[in-house]
C-alpha cells in the first residue's frame, strides 16, 4: 500500500527542519530526492503477502515500498522456498484463527500471527534482510536524522558537535 | 623492514599485535632485542578506513568460527559471536574507543580486602599499584592519553555528554570527566587531532586515536629489529625435550604450514585465541596444554559487568556527532559492598550509528514491530550509556576446545562459556537503575535497556597469580612452568577492575619488556 507522495514529502521536510541551523544546509534537495524517485520507481515483483509481512516486522509510515521490496525481493531470489513456506505458514494461522488470508486481516490480529513465528527461520531471515535494508540504507539515513559518513566533511568538530542548546 | 631467519633462535616471537603484542614489539627494538610478530589478520593502512559501521565489522573484526555457551544471554541471542573485537595488524587498538583508565588500589586486592566470595575464584594480583604507577605514567605518554601524564587537555563535552551530564549531576554525582582519552586534543606524537568524527569504533581515519597499528608496529620496523608477517595464524607453539618453548607453526597467508624457531614466545592473541593456542598445544609432556599446570588456562575468563542504556529525550541531541566514549561518570567505581556486590562500575557514554542501533537495540526475538520502530525513529534524540563494571572471576567462565567443530585449519574452535555471579547481576542492576535516573533527571521521555553486547574486553583467562597453583603466569607475565613463555596480553588480568583494559595492558607490557631484557641479558631465559 503505497503513501502519496506529498504526505512522504511533507514528512521528509518537517525532518529536514527540524535539523539544527548549521546542518540543515547540508541536505541539499538532491539528498531528498532520491528518496522520492524510488517510491515512484516500478516495484519488483514479490510473492503475495511479503511487503505486508516486511512492513509489519518494522512499521514506517514516512518510507515507500520500494525500500522494502527490493530487499524482500532479494530474499524471495536467495531463499524461495522458505519464503513460500514462510508465507503459506502465515496464511494457514490466518484462516484457522479468523477465516481469511493474512493480508486481509487487521493490523492487531497480523502482529498476533507474526509474533507466532517470531523465532521462525522464515521470521529471522526477513527481520535480518530489511534490517540491513532499511537501516543500512544511505538513502534513508536523512529520514533518522543520521548524517552519515563525516572524515570527509573535517568531522563535526565544526559542524555542531556540541551545538546542543536546550537544557 | 628486516627479515629473519625461520630458524634463527635468537628472535622474540610475538603472537599478535595489539595493545599487548604491539607495544611489547617495539618496546624491544628500543633495547635491540629482535622480534618476528605473527598476526592472523591482514594489515590495513589509514585508508582502508571507512565511516560506515558495517564495512567496518565485515572488513577487521574477528570472524573465525566460535561459539557462545553458558547462562549469558549472548549464548541464545548471539551464539557464534561471543566477543567484537579485531582481527588485523593492530588486534583491537584499531577499533577501540580510547578511554585510557588506571585501575584503583584496591582492585590490585579484590581478595584481601573482600575476602573470599562464594562462587567466585577471586585473587589478588601479585602486582600493586605502587609498582604500576611509574609504568602507566609512562604508558599514558607512550599512548598520549588526555591529562596531567601529557598535559593534553579533555575533549571539549558532546551533546550527548552533555545531557548525561546535566543529569548525573542533578542526581548529585560528582565524578563527570570528558576523559582521560588515549584521543589527541592536539597534535602529539606526529599525529593529528581528534575531529570529533564519530566512527571512533570503525577505526580512527585521523590517527588522533592511538593504535599501534600506526604507532608501535610501523616504528619497531623502522628500527631494524621487528619483522611483522601478517596473515600469520600461529596454530601450535613446540617445546624441546627440556620443556622449553623452542618455537612455533603457523599457517601463512596461503594457508601453507611453517615454522618459526624462538628464544622466547610471547602470547599475545586476546583472551580467547591465547588459552586456546595454549590448549592446542598439548603434548606428550604437557597433556592439559602448555602453561598448565595450575588447570587454569582458559579459566575465569571476564568480559566486565556491562549492559547498554538508551535514553529518548524530548528534543535533537544528534548522538553520532562526536567522540564514540569520550563520557565518564565515576562516582560507583569505589568498593561500596553496601550497594549489594563487590568492585565498582563506571557509567560511560557510548554512541552508535544509525545501523548498528537497529542491530543492538534489540537483538532478542521481540526486537521488531510498532515500539522498535517507534523507537528507531527518534534516533537523532538519543543518548546512550554503556556501563563496565567488575566482573567477577569464575573457574566455570571459561575458554574450551568444542569437543567435534574444527576450524579451517583443522583445530577445535573455541568455546566461550559465561554465567553471571549473583553479585554481577545485582551490579548490572544497580547501574541500570543509576543511569535511568540521570536521564530522567534530564527528562527523558524513554528509557531502554539492551542485552549486553558482544564482549570487546576479554580478560582473565591466563591469570597472573603469586603461586603456580593458582594461576598461569607471574607477575611478569611469565609462565610459571615455562621460563621463556610469556603471556602479554589482558589474557593476564587476574581481577577485571572497573574499567577499560587497553592502558593496563600497554602498561603491563612495556613493563615486560623491561624484565625480558634484563632476563636476556642475564641468560636466565
Amino acid at each position: 500500500m503505497q503513501k502519496p507522495n506529498c504526505h512522504e514529502t511533507a514528512i521528509s521536510r518537517r525532518r529536514f527542519l527540524s535539523l539544527s541551523g548549521q546542518t540543515a544546509l547540508a541536505f541539499s534537495l538532491a539528498q531528498l530526492i532520491p528518496v522520492r524517485l524510488l517510491a515512484d520507481e516500478a516495484l519488483p515483483a514479490l510473492p503475495p503477502g511479503l511487503l505486508r509481512v516486511g512492513r509489519d516486522v518494522f512499521p514506517h509510515d514516512a518510507i515507500g515500498d520500494a525500500h522494502y521490496a527490493r530487499p524482500l525481493a532479494e530474499l524471495a531470489k536467495e531463499q524461495p522456498k522458505l519464503v513460500a513456506d514462510g508465507l503459506a505458514d502465515l496464511n494457514r494461522r490466518a484462516i484457522e484463527a479468523h477465516d481469511r488470508p493474512f493480508e486481509m486481516l487487521e493490523e492487531a490480529q497480523r502482529v498476533a500471527l507474526l509474533t507466532e513465528v517470531e523465532r521462525s527461520p522464515f521470521f529471522k531471515a526477513v527481520r535480518s534482510n530489511l534490517m540491513f535494508g532499511l537501516y543500512d540504507n544511505k538513502a534513508l539515513f536523512p529520514l533518522f536524522g543520521y548524517e552519515g559518513s563525516s572524515w570527509e566533511y573535517g568531522g563535526y568538530v565544526k559542524r555542531g558537535f556540541d551545538d546542543l542548546n536546550w537544557l | 623492514m628486516a627479515t629473519f631467519a625461520q630458524d634463527d633462535d635468537g628472535v622474540v616471537v610475538i603472537i599478535g599485535s595489539g595493545a599487548g603484542g604491539g607495544t611489547l614489539a617495539n618496546a624491544l627494538a628500543k633495547q635491540k632485542i629482535r622480534s618476528v610478530v605473527l598476526e592472523a589478520g591482514k594489515r590495513f593502512s589509514l585508508d582502508d578506513i571507512e565511516n560506515d559501521e558495517w564495512a567496518m565489522f565485515k572488513k577487521i573484526s574477528w570472524l573465525d568460527k566460535r561459539q557462545a555457551a553458558g547462562g549469558w544471554h549472548l549464548a541464545e541471542n548471539n551464539p557464534t559471536l561471543p566477543a567484537w573485537i579485531v582481527k588485523a595488524v593492530g588486534g583491537s587498538t584499531v577499533h577501540w574507543a580510547g578511554i585510557a583508565l588506571r585501575f584503583r588500589d584496591f582492585e590490585f586486592k579484590m581478595q584481601s580486602i573482600n575476602g573470599d566470595i562464594a562462587g567466585a575464584n577471586l585473587l589478588d594480583w601479585p602486582v600493586t599499584l605502587e609498582e604500576m604507577a611509574p609504568w602507566y605514567e609512562k604508558a599514558e605518554k607512550h599512548m598520549g592519553v588526555t591529562g596531567p601524564s601529557t598535559g593534553m587537555a579533555y575533549h571539549p563535552w558532546h551533546n550527548s555528554f552533555k545531557v548525561l551530564a546535566t543529569g548525573a549531576k542533578r542526581v548529585g554525582y560528582k565524578e563527570i570527566l570528558s576523559g582521560p582519552m588515549a584521543i589527541n586534543t592536539e597534535p602529539y606524537d606526529d599525529r593529528a587531532a581528534c575531529q570529533q568524527i564519530g566512527f571512533c569504533m570503525q577505526g580512527c581515519k585521523m590517527g588522533a586515536k592511538w593504535s599501534t597499528l600506526y604507532t608501535d608496529i610501523p616504528r619497531a620496523e623502522a628500527s631494524g629489529y621487528c619483522e611483522v608477517r601478517p596473515q600469520s595464524m600461529v596454530l601450535r607453539i613446540e617445546h624441546d625435550a627440556k620443556g622449553r618453548a623452542s618455537g612455533v607453526v603457523y599457517a601463512d597467508a596461503d594457508g601453507n604450514i611453517q615454522r618459526q624457531k624462538a628464544r622466547v614466545v610471547c602470547v599475545a592473541g586476546n583472551s580467547i585465541e591465547s588459552p586456546r593456542l595454549l590448549l592446542n598445544s598439548a603434548s606428550a609432556m604437557f597433556p592439559d596444554g602448555l602453561a598448565n599446570s595450575s588447570g587454569q588456562v582458559g579459566r575465569n575468563y571476564m568480559t566486565h559487568t556491562t549492559a547498554g542504556i538508551f535514553a529518548v529525550m524530548p528534543k535533537p541531541v544528534n548522538m553520532h556527532r562526536g567522540t564514540t566514549c569520550a563520557g565518564v561518570i565515576s562516582d560507583e567505581s569505589y568498593n561500596d559492598p553496601s550497594r549489594g556486590f563487590v568492585g565498582g562500575y563506571r557509567l560511560e557514554i557510548l554512541a552508535l550509528g544509525l545501523p548498528f542501533l537497529s542491530a543492538f537495540l534489540d537483538p532478542t526475538p521481540q526486537g521488531w514491530g510498532k515500539q522498535f520502530t517507534s523507537r528507531m525513529e527518534k534516533y537523532d534524540h538519543m543518548s546512550g550509556v554503556w556501563l563496565c563494571g567488575e566482573d567477577l572471576p569464575l573457574e566455570s567462565n571459561r575458554i574450551t576446545l568444542h569437543a567435534s567443530e574444527k576450524d579451517q585449519y583443522g583445530l577445535p574452535i573455541p568455546v566461550v562459556t559465561k554465567s553471571d555471579h549473583p553479585m554481577d547481576a545485582a551490579m548490572r542492576k544497580h547501574g541500570v537503575a543509576a543511569t535511568a535516573k540521570c536521564y530522567e533527571a534530564a527528562g527523558a521521555t524513554d528509557i531502554i535497556e539492551l542485552p549486553p553486547y558482544p564482549a570487546s574486553h576479554n580478560m582473565g583467562t591466563n591469570r597472573m597469580s603469586a603461586k603456580a597453583r593458582d594461576g598461569v603466569v607471574n607477575k611478569w607475565g611469565q609462565s610459571h612452568d615455562i621460563a621463556n613463555l610469556f603471556v602479554s596480553d589482558g589474557s593476564q588480568f587476574t581481577t577485571s577492575g572497573g574499567q577499560n583494559p587497553t592502558l593496563t595492558i600497554v602498561a603491563l607490557a612495556l613493563r615486560q619488556a623491561e624484565q625480558i631484557g634484563r632476563l636476556l641479558n642475564e641468560r636466565a631465559i
